[in-house]
């Protein structure tokens, strides 16, 4: 198993009084290795919240997270995982190539650098313009460079936080390139979005969430029945629908 | 240890290119140069307008330097959540706090060598002195810039910098009011400042800058017992600013 979520829960406090809203109820699900499994969720059900938890930036209330059967985030299981966060925020006086070294450094730097660099830069088609600053970059290419630093050390496991959110198409047509070559090079994925033809175009699997509680989690052909995605996700939605105004 | 440097040598490169540090050493600069000036019209007394013109600029460019990093530093990596690619990386939130402090010293500790040797260059007499006043002041600046640091990991920038100023304040200060309470007889007042001087940095012992015209310079055991109270509440406040970060949570 790639990475298994059980029981988590998160609570914030939220206005003056500092009440707690719960964010994610009782939320368990798992992520096959060697596979490219979609998180779907409309905006707020909570998907950039569990992907913190997973990576360990938020502490959840409770709950377990194991990556590759590892119950704790050591340092190790961390040099296994690329992550791209939800928004392309990085380094902006640093060149893409300096970028990607100073993630290399991170990483226990090493020889092999330059092929590295070159290799993924090559991939995000970002490589004529290694040596510009990332102040410079448009958000496509900052989603392109966020793309080259998770994949630079060879990750087992990648997670991406709405990798496609606001990318123009030609810029979405790399990005699902990139992840169908991952793919092919048999590394996990696990990348949240709300554009469901993107989930039927990329994913094996999906995790489906709904106010921070679990709605689904199994293979895509058994949730869609072969009538894709979106449209079993508007009839999922509807059934909830009802569901909610019978109580 | 190797991920504490990459980060320290990645932020100072960023610390660098903010204006304010550009700013705050072109001023200091300028005011060397005017001290320069202005001892000309003192009777022989240029060297002592332009060593203590110079001191002080030395320690205001740094301080603007401390404060400002060292409460900004945090909240900017937070909010704009440029942190969250790099605690993906097999590093730890006390590595990243290291790195992020080192990043500021190594800044301070720039600043502070080029207006020393300005200052060196120009008055080009007890450079041995004018060495251990340097490394009074550089402490002094070490500690507000940890102290601002540790505040931002609970409060907002603002509330951190009024917080390392209050320090600044009383660290420096608090001689000053013990000795008036001791004067008047005060002796409750003078209890309580006695406590705030135990719970305080103890700034007044690292500011040497009346002894530079000293031969003897400043007595080996005052220059080693300052090393030593700087560098423990160095150590304190990265213990607390990396365990108050380990409890946060960044949404």
């Amino acid at each position: 198993m790639g990475l298994l979520v059980k029981n988590l829960e998160k609570s914030f406090k939220t206005g003056f009084l500092g009440k707690k809203k719960k964010i994610l109820k009782n939320l368990s699900f798992e992520v096959a290795d060697q596979k490219t499994t979609g998180f779907i969720g409309v905006n707020g059900a909570g998907k950039t919240t569990s992907l913190k938890c997973i990576l360990g930036f938020i502490r959840p209330d409770q709950g377990e997270i194991s990556f590759f059967g590892e119950k704790q985030l050591t340092k190790e299981v961390k040099s296994k995982i690329g992550y791209l966060p939800e928004r392309p925020y990085f380094y902006e006086f640093l060149t893409a190539k300096e970028f990607l070294k100073f993630h290399w450094d991170l990483t226990g730097g090493g020889l092999g650098f330059d092929e590295a660099s070159e290799n993924v830069l090559r991939q995000v088609n970002l490589l004529n313009v290694h040596d510009k600053f990332l102040r410079s970059f448009s958000k496509g290419m900052l989603q392109r460079i966020g793309f080259a630093q998770a994949l630079i050390r060879n990750p087992k496991i990648l997670i991406l936080d709405e990798p496609m959110s606001g990318l123009d198409p030609d810029g979405r047509m790399l990005i699902k390139d990139i992840i169908h070559s991952q793919r092919q090079k048999g590394t996990t994925i696990f990348f949240s979005s709300h554009l469901l033809n993107d989930m039927d175009e990329l994913c094996d699997e999906l995790v489906i969430i709904d106010s921070g509680e679990l709605l689904f989690n199994g293979s895509k052909s058994k949730f869609d029945e072969g009538q894709g995605v979106e449209h079993a996700f508007k009839r999922l939605r509807q059934q909830m629908d009802a569901q909610r105004s019978t109580l | 240890m190797k991920p504490i440097f990459v980060l320290a040598f990645n932020s100072y490169r960023e610390f660098l290119r903010e204006k304010v540090v550009l700013a705050s050493v072109l001023v200091s600069v300028l005011l060397i140069l005017l001290s320069l000036t202005l001892g000309e019209l003192t009777f022989s007394e240029g060297t002592r307008v332009l060593v203590h013109f110079g001191l002080t600029s030395m320690q205001l460019a740094g301080l603007v330097v401390a404060f400002f990093f060292g409460a900004n530093v945090l909240h900017k990596e937070m909010e704009k959540q440029t942190c969250l690619v790099v605690l993906a990386r097999p590093i730890d939130r006390g590595q990243f706090v290291l790195g992020k402090i080192f990043g500021v010293i190594l800044l301070l500790l720039l600043i502070d060598f080029i207006l020393l040797v300005t200052l060196g260059l120009l008055v080009r007499q007890n450079l041995g002195n004018l060495f251990q006043i340097g490394v009074g002041i550089f402490l002094e600046q070490c500690i507000i810039a940890t102290l601002a640091f540790f505040a931002s990991s609970l409060f907002r920038p603002a509330v951190a910098l009024f917080f390392a100023f209050g320090f600044f304040v009383a660290g420096n200060w608090i001689q000053d009011v013990k000795f008036f309470f001791e004067k008047v007889k005060a002796m409750t007042e003078l209890t309580a400042i006695q406590w705030i001087d135990r719970l305080v940095p103890n700034f007044y012992q690292m500011n040497w800058r009346s002894i530079y015209f000293l031969e003897n310079g400043i007595p080996s055991y005052q220059f080693y017992w300052s090393l030593v109270h700087a560098v423990s509440w160095l150590t304190l406040l990265c213990l607390l600013s990396i365990y108050s970060f380990r409890k946060k949570d960044l949404v």
